[in-house]
């Protein structure tokens, strides 16, 4: 760090500093690199979700469409449903004919849904049969949380 | 060696060990953490409890062994409550060190009760909400 005359030498503290910085730098982009991965449960919720939805036709039984409330039947939060992570669809149908749409959350995965990619949503969909309706679920999670 | 740069000398090594202190702290801070696994568990177990909570109906109890996250807390000297439930804002929050820990929704609509026996088993009383 001193040179002959007590005087610091500038060029060796900078290639030291540079030296330095780079060494911490590699070390925490490591670290941060291997504790980065996520833990991935949006399949799994996209489920959860579509059964209880389920639950809450069948308890319901829809014996009126038009006064059928999924939040009060289904114990879904709809803050949380509304917060852009999460989506779900029912299309009540009688013969073939749609009686009544419920879009419920990002709208944004009924296109994505059945687009392929990591940062797309995870969707899962059936069908039921209930007090003579044709009913078709669809429901996606793309809830990632924060990184770590 | 003149006193004008003597003083030079001395505000430059200073400056400069100031700036090694700071960067070495904020490293081993930040390598001890994520040394302990802690931020990986805590986004694992809030997850977990996130899906048995969905999953969950009003009038059940869950039993979750978290022995390992137990350990992982108490090595890391945090004392302080390892699952915290926000019933508000349907978040779960888990921690295992001082830090603010991680945090994760649940969508179903419940009130959980959330308490820790036997010195790791997490006891999750689903209500109505």
């Amino acid at each position: 760090m001193f040179n002959k005359k007590g005087y610091t030498d500038v060029s060796d503290t900078i290639f030291f500093v540079i030296t330095f910085v780079i060494v911490a730098l590699t070390i925490g982009v490591s670290i941060h690199l291997f504790y980065a991965t996520q833990v991935d449960i949006r399949s799994q919720e996209a489920k959860i979700l579509y059964e209880n939805v389920v639950e809450g036709i069948i308890g319901d039984g829809l014996t009126d469409i038009n006064s059928f409330d999924i939040y009060a039947n289904a114990n879904i939060d709809k803050s949380v449903v509304k917060n852009g992570d999460f989506y779900f669809e029912i299309d009540i149908k009688k013969d073939g004919v749609s009686k009544r749409q419920i879009f419920e959350g990002n709208r944004e995965f009924k296109v994505s849904c059945d687009l392929p990619g990591p940062k797309l949503p995870k969707c899962y969909d059936g069908k039921i049969i209930v007090g003579g309706y044709e009913v078709i679920i669809i429901a996606g999670s793309n809830s990632f949380g924060r990184s770590i | 060696m003149n006193k004008k740069a003597e003083e030079n000398l001395i505000i430059g090594n200073v400056t400069y060990l100031l700036f090694v202190l700071i960067v070495v702290v904020g490293l081993f801070f930040f390598v001890t953490r994520a040394g302990s696994q802690a931020p990986l568990y805590e986004q694992i177990y809030a997850k977990q409890i996130s899906l048995a909570i969905n999953k969950a109906k009003p009038g059940m109890v869950f039993e979750l062994d978290i022995f390992d996250i137990y350990n992982i807390a108490r090595k890391n000297r945090f004392e302080g409550n390892i699952v915290l439930i926000d019933n508000v804002n349907n978040l779960i929050t888990v921690k295992l060190t001082n830090g603010r820990g991680y945090s994760y929704n649940f969508f179903n609509d419940v009130h959980v009760d959330a308490r820790i026996e036997n010195k790791g088993e997490l006891i999750l009383d689903i209500k109505e909400s």
